[in-house]
């Protein structure tokens, strides 16, 4: 990809912004297209996408740390139906960018991605004014039985969301780029040092929107152990993640193990007698 | 005890299964439903959504006030999800310790929108449902639109008086 960036460059002179701005559209599009289309494969996380624009751009390494960094801030929000709290994949891939095409550091990308994630939130409402609008020609073309365009309507509009994105992508790139550099450069060393503190902090923040959802008895042993094995035994992050990976991979057998115990030996008693709602209720 | 009663078109998804189950801290969920009680595939798919802090029932409305009303449903947390105001009118007025009616998504999966009077972004209403509506109100029914438990929760009474 750098290869091919460097080519460009020569025949093209200071038109770089162009193809960087292209690439990091098509990131968009990727992950537009994976949220929706595939249905959340997790591949449209700041992880991932941090990354793509880290290798768009030459910079993999730095891509991955930053994707890191907004991961962490970004852990607990989860898209739920109808409720968007914020845009995380457009504030990662556009914050990234900016910070990898400006050279700055993760606590410049932390602050650009959450008001970015939240503005974007607007993008979607007026996309959705125009998918909640095609409901009713999706009806009309039932009525009408005409299956085929129906099945074309579902792919044009699924095909259609992920191309807004990355058309406003490459504007915010190539327009966006700086004033971005401007805003970054007027913010004073003071600031931008509270930033930096307030970048530290927010993983935690991400953390705890997280565990408010996912808190139980069961994982809240690994809470501790987890902070434990890096306030007191201070194993590298790496070395943690080790740990928990194994611990992952041991429990999902013994549940699959369990399941299939249960199903073994439950199911004689189910197709015996058919379970009635109201029945089984009060049952534990 | 019953947490409240929720009216949403889709019935359990994510954010009854993610959110408001872990939310209310309930160990009961009632789908209580004329039509779904009746086809199998939408009796599967509700419970595949259904997260395994929590045991799904999907009953007919009058089912589900026989078991509201049986003594052993005080030592249960319920959360009772419907799909439309007219169910919430018939059960509360047979069943009595309901503490709220929570409103959230509603009258959107249907092929009349323009017909329907738009209260907010995600409940569209005919001249029907706003009688209903008002039926449960004016019973004394602390009813309320709130999507998620983060989002604010509005009265129902401000929204129709839109």
């Amino acid at each position: 990809m750098e290869v091919v960036i460097l080519l460009l460059k020569k025949q093209r002179g200071g038109d770089i912004m162009n193809i960087e701005a292209l690439l990091i559209a098509l990131v968009m599009y990727f992950a537009k297209f994976c949220d929706h289309g595939l249905g959340q494969p997790m591949v449209e996380r700041p992880l991932v996408l941090a990354t793509l624009v880290g290798l768009v751009l030459g910079h993999p390494t730095e891509g991955v740390m930053l994707g890191a960094t907004l991961e962490l801030i970004f852990l607990g929000t989860i898209t739920i139906g109808g409720s968007y709290p914020a845009d995380v994949i457009t504030g990662s891939i556009l914050a990234s960018s900016f910070v990898l095409l400006l050279g700055k550091g993760p606590e410049v990308a932390v602050t650009l991605a959450v008001p970015i994630s939240m503005l974007a939130v607007f993008v979607y409402n007026i996309i959705k004014l125009v998918y909640t609008a095609a409901v009713e020609r999706f009806d009309i073309y039932l009525e009408a039985g005409r299956d085929q365009a129906f099945c074309n309507l579902q792919v044009f509009l699924t095909l259609f969301k992920p191309f807004v994105y990355s058309v406003l992508t490459y504007f915010a790139i190539t327009l966006g780029t700086s004033v971005i550099e401007a805003v970054v450069k007027s913010i004073p060393p003071v600031v931008m040092q509270g930033l930096g503190a307030t970048a530290g902090v927010l993983p935690a923040l991400g953390f705890a929107i997280l565990l408010k959802t996912l808190w139980n008895a069961n994982i809240a042993a690994f809470f501790f152990i987890g902070f434990a094995l890096v306030a007191y035994l201070k194993l590298p992050i790496m070395g943690v993640a080790l740990f928990a990976g194994a611990i992952a991979v041991h429990s999902c057998y013994s549940d699959y193990n369990l399941k299939k115990l249960i199903a073994s030996t439950a199911g004689v008693a189910k197709s015996a007698a058919p379970a009635d709602d109201k029945e089984v209720f009060f049952n534990d | 005890m019953i947490s409240m009663i929720r009216i949403d078109d889709r019935l359990i998804h994510g954010q009854v299964a993610f959110v408001w189950t872990k939310y209310l801290g309930v160990n009961r969920i009632i789908v209580a439903n004329d039509q779904v009680v009746k086809n199998d595939v939408q009796k599967m798919s509700l419970k595949m959504a259904t997260p395994d802090t929590a045991k799904c029932s999907i009953l007919s409305v009058e089912d589900a006030v026989q078991v509201l009303n049986d003594p052993r449903a005080e030592s249960l947390k319920i959360l009772v999800i419907v799909n439309n105001p007219t169910d919430v009118r018939r059960i509360i007025e047979k069943v009595s310790n309901i503490p709220l009616v929570n409103v959230a998504n509603y009258g959107r999966i249907s092929s009349d929108l323009g017909a329907k009077r738009k209260l907010c972004d995600t409940v569209y209403v005919t001249d029907v449902d706003v009688e209903e509506f008002n039926k449960i109100i004016d019973s004394g029914m602390k009813t309320e639109y709130q999507v998620v438990p983060t989002t604010t929760a509005k009265p129902m009474a401000e929204l129709l008086k839109k």
